[in-house]
Formats: structure tokens, C-alpha cells, sequence
């Protein structure tokens, strides 16, 4: 190894502990966008060059007006966070309704719009970038003691990284978080404020970014564009991608790994050169050392792991100590546990109480009023109107493309009407978006189950209480007393309402793996934990054999006494829903063609003809 | 308004090259709603497969003497037939295998074959751009051939003034063009002397040597063969998409994967073909952009032209054969004239906020359709 001083080794352990240290607050923070919350961001490095090029400015123009310059120093951390986050603002706000690859394009945009600027802004230094000082290599004697406080704020900050984006996810703010990322409309149906979490995922992440950029800047003395290229954007997202989305074990993983590789690679083979290409033009045989091959061996890598294992290496999963509980995984063989008619706990249950609308006599709960939705040319539902009282269960019928599940999105203001209104206790729900129609006492479930599919059982009924929630980012956060007390009554509703359902041995098991009727059941349960004064259940007994949805029907009344439920249900077995319902409505191609009990239905000409056909004479 | 007119030409020149990509990304989305990261490689790769076949079978260097135009046509067919087969290997081994996995896993694999493919190619060809060899001299049309005695100093030049001839190198012969006297400005002593001292060199030499004046709007012989390109390619895509069998599959899977494997369609035949054809034309116009346009090639040149192309496709919209044209050719003319009118530095800047523009406010582009959601 030659002649290796111990600065000289100090030298080099330093440098790369604190590089690796600013990747990965850029990569934990980049987990959070993309990971957490789905939001393919191919940006990232656009917010760490606002970070480092404010911090910088604020190095060079704070002493240059007078100031000291300590005061520069710890100014420029908060600024560059400051003006990443409204950057994260700007590139949220704009991304809000793209989805995927676009999403991803948009972001590279204004990463490369952001650059383009900075290349040519005199005032940044154009190509050359800025230089300043260093503050602390100045204030100090020795390089060693340089390296040593470096080393130490820089794993601070990626501490403090850890902490509050590990906080952030662990409480409900993350769990919604992680709802938008596995299903954006059922989120917003369990009263999911879509834009606010978008764009608080953005904000958060590009202030962390920021954060980053304002160390490196600072340990550095410089900064240039190059430093924040494109290329450095997609190293990070494929460290977060190889490491396991969603998961801060595997991209802190990820990271250290994708970082020293070729560091150790140039220190351990340099002399080593490979033919790699035949070049008359260029005079013959081509060769390369290891190093300059990285970048090769690198993008094959990460083909091979989107082909052989995109879940990364952590595959979305954390560390865990020991005594800890995990997440069952998809080694785990889900088995049929069956519902017969239970028993209800007796006393009511206080983590879960319905919230009081306070409603006199037989005042309608749900009122829609001549509800019209055309798309296009095609007229979907015409006057639909309906009344529920409350504690009612109404049947909703009718042949397969009749309009049914389009009138539960008017309902539940997934479509604005063409005309119509609808009124929840009174409350004229028209202009509402869906996440205020659910707070407002209405839930639903789906036709296709929309279940968060990479987040357990017990993590699905949690989301569900979101409208409750009363804790603040902040306290989310910090964790205080009030925050923990929440989190625990969340915690014990959510476990209730599985022990009603039959569902809590499953608690820890991803959603995804359970059993279809299961699934149908863990649906209802996430949408009663949103307390909800009128339920709509489209076709919940869907897939289900004679003895499952009669339990089922068992179940949906038990419920509806509990919890003074009234429901509005979609279904196509007849026994389910003849059983269930005190009255029926018959819709054929978005009208209503017949309403009445469960005999005047069955006999009705109108209702056998829409079904079966008429007899050509 | 002359000038306005130059800018306008060039640029409708750099959009011809823009459409050609954009084509690719175009045809690709709509059939497997990709967006292939690497299909700016695809152009680059393109380029260099021209550039070595100039060099090594037909002798071309930077300097040297005039190719013509059959071996241009060579390299275009050979970098066309390289890079389809490229493409049609990149489908089959990484994105056919990922075709039910989503579409963030697909692009992650997009990139990784765009960065594979890039450093790949620093690290083979070498990170420099190399000066492409040449293959003609560019010359402007229309112009009228003058008498030399009315070329005097002093004059007020009416019109540009160049002098084209031929000389003798080694390989062949070379065509120079040599500007005299610009428009509106005084013909120099010196330029007379000089067109005096080629005209007599030239007659010496055999070769042969005129005088022309060029009208204020002109167009080169590379903008007129780009053009053509582009031209021919609309009509065989058009031919292909709209008169021919595998066509009319293309349109079918587009419109509906399932529903199209289900009539019995060979829908990996028809992904693998979108992706030759697509491949093939960005090939094309990576030889013809390195050679007639840029006049050289490089490793990272297919980074920009494959971003801008790609907002070239969402522009005139994506999954549309004529949208990724005519985005095409409208995002290279925007782009010129931004950078002859506002500033050259921050043309980059106004692609990607036109993309932004574009994705927030009518996503499906000039001529693409609105896609429907099903709750």
C-alpha cells in the first residue's frame, strides 16, 4: 500500500464517510418520494443543487455584507433547506395529477430546467460554479480535527434524516403516505387529502435534499453544476431502487454499497485493464481499467436487478431487532379462517364510536336528487334519485353495465353530476372532493377490491382512521405524549373492528395475500374505521360461495346495529341482497326502472325483462 | 424576414432529426406504453455505426475528400440495419420479460439499458465527440451562377457571393465553398485577389470552378437530403402502418394488447417489429444528423436529442405516427428560433418547460386522444 501517513488514511476514511454520509441523507430522503409514497421522481438532484447553491451564496454574500462568519455557517443549513422545500413546492404542485413514467419526465424537466439556469446565471458561476472559504479548515489547525467535526455533523444530519423520516412514515401521516402510493382513489375515499400529501412528500424531501446540499457545499468549499447532474440523479434512484422501495434499511444499504464500489475498485485494482473494443480509427485494441468500467458494470446491474429482482434487496421490507414483530411476508400460506355468525362483545366499544349527527326521528340521512352523468355521448345515469332513512339497507340492482357503480361515484363525488344534487345529513355534498364526502359520513367499498396491497392488514384499517386524526405533523414527529396516545387508540380500534370481522390473526400479513373473501372483509372494516353514518358496498359478497354470504349477511346486519349503520349495497346474488335489503331499486341503463320490497321486485315485468329478456311473439 | 426565414430552415432541419426519434417513442409507447429511455442510444449508436463504415470501408476522414452520395446511402442502410437489430435484441432480452411488471419497473429498465448503452460507449468509442467524415460539401440552393468580372472591390455586394470549386486529394476530389462577399456589405480587395488566384489554380488543376450569388433565403443540399428522409420515412411508415397487414396489427395492439393477442394476433412479433422499425429510423437519422447536421458524433449525443424528442412526442402526441412528425418538426423550429430570438443559452430551458406545459395542460398532446379512466 506504500507510504500511508495516518493523515493520509484519515484523508481518504474521512472524505468517503462523509460523502457517503450526504448520499444517503439524499437517497433517504429520495426513499421517502419515491418509495413511501410511489412518486417516481427522477429530479432529486435538482433540490440538492438548491440546497448547496443557496447555502453557498449565503457563505459568500452573508460575510461579504459584514456578518461574521460563523453566522454564514449555521445559516446556511436552514436556508438551504428552506429554499429546496419551496422548490419541492414548485415541482410538487405542477406533478400533482401526472402519474408513472410521466410524472418522472416532469421531474427530470424541471431538474434540467433548474440546471440549464444555474449553467448560465452569472451570479452561480456559470460552468465554473462558486468557491468560497472554508470556514472550518480555516478555523482550525489541524486537518485531522477538519475531518473529524465534518465527520461528526455529517452523520448527525443523517441521523436526524433517519429520525424524522422514520417517524414521519411510522405514524398516521406515513400510513397515508403509503395509501396514495398503493391506490390514489381509495385513499382518497378513505378521507386521504391527496394534494396535501403529494406535495408534503415533496416538500419534506426536497428540504432533506436541501440539507444535503448545504453540507456538501460546506465541506466542499465548492460547487459546481457538474456536481448535480443527471447522471448523479439517477445514481440515487437506483440506489433507492436497488436497496428495496420503500424500505430505509436497504437503501442505507443500497448506498454504501454503490458508493465505495468504485472507490474500492480504484484502490484495490487500478493497474488491472481489459480489452473491451477493436478500433481501427483509433489505432487498435481498446483497453480500460476497472474503474472507468464502473459506470458499465454499474448500468448492467441494474438491469439484471430490475429483471431478476425488482423489489431490491430489502425487498420493501425494514431490519428489524430481533424482539420485534415483523411483517409476514408472501412465504407465509394464508388460511381460510371462517366467519360463522359471532357473537358481538358485548359493551360498546369505546376506541370505536360512531360520530353523532344528532339527527331527529325520520329525517333522511342520504338524499339524491334526479343524479344525471353523461360521458361524452352516452348518458350513464339519468335522474337517479333515492332516499335513505337512516338505519335502512337498500338494494341497488340491476344488469351488468346498468350504471350501478357510476351512481356510487356520484354519490360519493368521484364524478361531478350533470345535473342532480345529493345531500349527506343535510350537508350539500356537490363541489366536495371525495377525502371531504368520507369525512363527512359516508364510506365505501369496491367492485374490484382496492386494497393497499404492500401494507398489512392491520396498516390498512389504521388508514381508514386518517379522518379522525387529529396529530400534527409536528407532533408526529417528535412523538410526544399526545401523538402516542392517538397512535394507541388507533391502534386498539383498529385491532377491535379485525376481532369483529374475523380478521385479527391476520393483522400482520401483507393485504395482499389474503384470501379473496377475506379481502372483501378487510375492505369493509377499513371503511368502518372511518365511522361512517351511511355505508355503500358494491357487490360485497361478490365471489362468494352460499355459506360465505350468508355469514356475510349475518355479519352486515350485526354491523349495522352497532354501529347505526345504513347502507346503499350493489349486488348480483339475489338470496344476498333479497335477504339483506328492506327495499330494492332496479336500475337498467341508468334509469331506475322499478323500486319496492324483494316480492314486488321479483314479480315486476319491467325488472324480469331488463334481466331475462322479453318473449319475441 | 430573411433572416427569420434562415432560422426557420434551420430549424424545420433540426426538427426532421427531432421527428425521426420521436417517431421511435412514439410507435413504442403506443404499442407497450414504454417510454424506451434508450432510444436516444438507439440514434446514437446509429451515428457511429455510419460514421465506421464511412471510415473504414470507403476511406472518409474529416478533411478529405468528397464521398458522395452512394456511400452515404451505405452507411444509412447499414446504420438503419444495426440498430434495428439493436432494438429488436434490447425488446426481446430486458423489456419483454418486464412486460406485465409495471411501468416504473420498465422504465427503471429503460434507463439502465440508456445508461448501459451510453457509458458503453464512452468507454469503447471513447468519450471525445469525433469529427464525422466527410461525405459532401454543403452547398446552398438556389443560386445563379455571375460572371467573375463583375465581382469588383468597392462594390456594394447585392447579393452573398461564394465561389464553389474542386480540388484534387488524396482519394478523390474535394468541393470547396468560399465565401467572397456577404450582402449589403463592400466586396474586399482581398476577396477579388482570391477569386482571381482559384480561378487560375482551378483551370491549371483541370478542376472546375464558379462564381455564384445566392438569394437571401437558401437552402443546403444536407437540409434538402434530411428533409427527403424525413419525407420518405412518413410515406413507408404511412405505407406500412395504414396498407399492410403487420400495419394493421400495430394499430390493433396499440388500441388493445389483450383483445389483439386474443384474435389471434402475434402480439410479441408485432412489439418485436414496432421496435425495428422504430429503431431503425432513429438509426437513420443518427447517421444523418452526424453527418449533415452536427458533423460529428459522440457518446452522450444521443442524451439531449432523446430528451427533446421524446418532449417532441408528448407534444404532437404520444403513441401518434404523424403527432411525433409534427412535433417533432414543431419543437426543433421553437427551439431554433427561441435561441435566434430570445437567447441560445436557455433554449434548453424552454423544451423542458414546454414539456411541463404540455403534461399539466393537455397531456395527450396536439394529436394524441385523451386516454379514460375506469373506477
Amino acid at each position: 500500500m506504500g507510504d500511508w501517513g495516518l493523515d493520509r488514511i484519515m484523508a481518504f476514511w474521512g472524505h468517503h464517510l462523509i460523502m457517503v454520509a450526504v448520499w444517503l441523507t439524499l437517497t433517504l430522503s429520495l426513499n421517502l418520494i419515491n418509495g413511501f409514497c410511489g412518486l417516481f421522481s427522477l429530479g432529486h438532484q435538482g433540490f440538492w443543487a438548491v440546497g448547496a447553491y443557496t447555502a453557498a451564496l449565503t457563505l459568500v454574500y452573508v460575510p461579504a455584507a459584514g456578518a461574521p462568519v460563523w453566522l454564514a455557517f449555521v445559516l446556511s443549513f436552514p436556508l438551504a433547506m428552506l429554499a429546496a422545500a419551496l422548490f419541492g413546492l414548485l415541482v410538487g404542485l405542477p406533478c400533482l395529477r401526472l402519474k408513472g413514467d410521466y410524472l418522472a419526465i416532469a421531474t427530470l424537466g424541471f431538474s434540467e430546467i433548474l440546471r440549464n439556469l444555474i449553467q448560465n446565471s452569472k451570479t452561480l458561476g456559470q460552468s465554473l460554479g462558486m468557491s468560497f472559504p472554508n470556514i472550518i479548515r480555516k478555523s482550525v489547525e489541524e486537518r485531522r480535527t477538519f475531518y473529524f467535526i465534518y465527520l461528526v455533523l455529517a452523520w448527525l444530519v443523517v441521523a436526524l434524516t433517519l429520525v424524522v423520516l422514520r417517524n414521519l412514515v411510522h405514524s398516521s401521516h406515513g400510513r397515508a403516505i403509503q395509501a396514495v402510493r398503493d391506490d390514489e382513489r381509495a385513499a382518497e375515499l378513505l378521507g386521504v387529502n391527496l394534494t396535501r400529501y403529494k406535495v408534503l412528500v415533496f416538500v419534506i424531501g426536497a428540504a432533506f435534499a436541501g440539507l444535503a446540499g448545504a453540507l456538501f457545499a460546506n465541506y466542499n468549499s465548492q460547487v459546481t453544476p457538474e456536481d448535480f447532474s443527471f447522471n448523479a440523479g439517477v445514481l440515487m434512484v437506483v440506489m433507492v431502487v436497488l436497496g428495496g422501495m420503500g424500505s430505509f434499511t436497504g437503501t442505507a444499504v443500497a448506498t454504501v454499497l454503490l458508493y465505495f464500489a468504485p472507490v474500492f475498485l480504484a484502490l484495490w485494482l487500478p493497474t488491472i485493464k481489459v480489452p473491451v473494443f477493436y478500433d481501427p480509427t483509433q489505432g487498435g485494441t481498446v483497453f480500460r481499467g476497472l474503474k472507468e468500467l464502473w459506470q458499465v458494470l454499474f448500468s448492467l446491474l441494474l438491469i439484471i436487478v430490475v429483471l431478476v429482482r425488482p423489489q431490491g434487496v430489502m425487498g420493501g421490507h425494514e431490519l428489524r431487532w430481533p424482539w420485534a414483530a415483523r411483517k409476514k411476508g408472501t412465504e407465509k400460506d394464508a388460511e381460510q379462517v371462517a366467519v360463522p355468525g359471532e357473537a358481538l362483545p358485548g359493551a360498546a366499544d369505546a376506541a370505536h364510536r360512531p360520530r353523532d349527527f344528532a339527527l331527529p326521528g325520520q329525517t333522511p340521512l342520504l338524499v339524491a336528487e334526479r343524479l344525471t352523468k353523461r360521458f361524452g355521448g352516452l348518458t350513464a345515469v339519468s335522474d337517479f334519485s333515492v332516499t335513505l332513512l337512516p338505519g335502512e339497507i337498500v338494494g341497488l340492482i340491476g344488469p351488468n353495465g346498468a350504471g350501478k357503480t357510476t351512481v356510487f361515484n356520484l354519490l360519493t363525488c368521484v364524478y361531478a353530476p350533470d345535473a342532480g344534487r345529493i345531500a349527506l345529513a343535510g350537508q350539500d355534498l356537490r363541489r366536495l372532493s371525495p377525502d371531504r364526502v368520507t369525512a363527512g359520513g359516508m364510506a365505501r367499498t369496491f367492485q374490484n377490491i382496492r386494497l393497499f396491497s404492500q401494507m398489512t392488514v392491520l396498516e390498512n384499517v389504521k388508514v381508514g382512521y386518517e379522518v379522525h386524526t387529529r396529530a400534527g405533523l409536528a407532533k408526529s414527529i417528535i412523538r410526544d405524549r399526545s401523538f402516542r396516545e392517538e397512535e394507541q387508540r388507533i391502534d386498539d380500534g383498529a385491532h377491535s373492528l379485525l376481532r369483529l370481522l374475523g380478521l385479527e390473526e391476520q393483522a400482520g400479513t401483507l393485504s395482499r395475500n389474503l384470501p379473496y373473501g377475506q379481502q372483501r372483509k378487510l375492505e369493509i372494516a377499513r371503511a368502518l374505521a372511518t365511522s361512517p353514518r351511511v355505508l355503500l358496498l358494491d357487490e360485497p359478497a361478490a365471489g362468494m360461495n352460499d355459506s360465505e354470504s350468508a355469514a356475510l349477511r349475518e355479519l352486515l346486519l350485526q354491523i349495522r346495529e352497532r354501529f347505526g349503520l345504513t347502507m346503499l349495497v350493489i349486488e348480483h346474488d339475489m338470496p344476498f341482497v333479497m335477504g339483506l335489503a328492506g327495499r330494492l331499486l332496479v336500475l337498467d341503463d341508468g334509469v331506475v326502472i322499478a323500486q319496492g320490497t324483494a316480492a314486488q321486485i321479483r314479480s315486476n315485468p319491467a325488472v324480469i325483462e331488463a334481466y331475462l329478456g322479453r318473449d319475441e311473439d | 424576414m430573411t433572416d427569420f426565414c434562415n432560422y426557420l430552415l434551420n430549424g424545420l432541419s433540426l426538427g426532421c432529426i427531432y421527428a425521426l426519434i420521436a417517431v421511435g417513442y412514439s410507435m413504442v409507447y403506443g404499442i407497450v406504453k414504454l417510454i424506451n429511455f434508450a432510444h436516444g442510444e438507439f440514434y446514437m449508436v446509429g451515428a457511429f455505426v455510419g460514421y465506421y463504415v464511412l471510415c473504414l470501408a470507403f476511406g472518409g476522414t474529416p478533411n478529405g475528400a468528397d464521398l458522395g452520395l452512394l456511400p452515404v446511402l451505405v452507411a444509412l442502410l447499414c446504420a438503419g440495419a444495426a440498430t434495428g437489430l439493436l432494438g429488436v435484441s434490447v425488446e426481446r432480452v430486458v423489456y419483454r420479460p418486464l412486460r406485465a411488471s409495471g411501468r416504473i419497473v420498465a422504465l427503471l429498465a429503460a434507463l439502465g439499458v440508456s445508461l448501459l448503452l451510453q457509458n458503453g460507449g464512452q468507454q469503447t468509442v471513447g468519450p471525445q465527440d469525433r469529427a464525422y467524415p466527410h461525405t459532401f460539401t454543403f452547398q446552398r440552393f438556389p443560386r445563379t451562377p455571375v460572371q467573375p468580372e463583375s465581382i469588383q472591390p468597392g462594390q456594394q455586394a447585392a447579393a452573398d457571393v461564394a465561389i464553389v470549386y474542386t480540388r484534387p486529394v488524396e482519394g478523390g476530389k474535394e468541393t470547396i465553398v468560399e465565401n467572397l462577399a456577404n450582402r449589403g456589405n463592400p466586396i474586399s480587395e482581398s476577396a477579388c485577389a482570391r477569386m482571381r488566384e482559384v480561378l487560375s489554380s482551378a483551370a491549371a488543376q483541370g478542376c472546375e470552378a464558379t462564381v455564384y450569388s445566392y438569394p437571401a433565403v437558401t437552402v443546403s443540399n444536407a437540409q434538402g437530403l434530411i428533409l427527403l428522409a424525413l419525407v420518405l420515412t412518413t410515406a413507408a411508415l404511412y405505407l406500412l402502418v395504414q396498407h399492410t397487414r403487420f400495419g394493421r396489427a400495430m394499430r390493433a395492439v396499440s388500441h388493445d394488447f389483450e383483445a389483439a393477442s386474443l384474435m389471434g394476433i402475434n402480439v410479441n412479433r408485432v412489439v418485436a417489429g414496432t421496435f425495428l422499425v422504430g429503431a431503425i429510423v432513429a438509426g437513420i437519422g443518427g447517421t444523418l444528423a452526424g453527418g449533415m447536421y452536427y458533423n460529428q458524433a459522440g457518446p452522450l449525443m444521443g442524451l439531449m436529442p432523446g430528451l427533446k424528442a421524446f418532449v417532441a412526442a408528448v407534444f404532437g402526441g404520444i403513441g401518434s405516427v404523424p403527432g411525433a412528425l409534427l412535433g417533432g418538426l414543431l419543437l426543433g423550429t421553437f427551439e431554433k428560433l427561441v435561441e435566434a430570438y430570445c437567447s441560445s443559452l436557455y433554449s434548453d430551458a424552454f423544451t423542458f418547460a414546454l414539456l411541463i406545459l404540455v403534461l399539466l395542460v393537455r397531456p395527450s398532446g396536439i394529436l394524441g386522444q385523451p386516454p379514460s379512466d375506469k373506477i
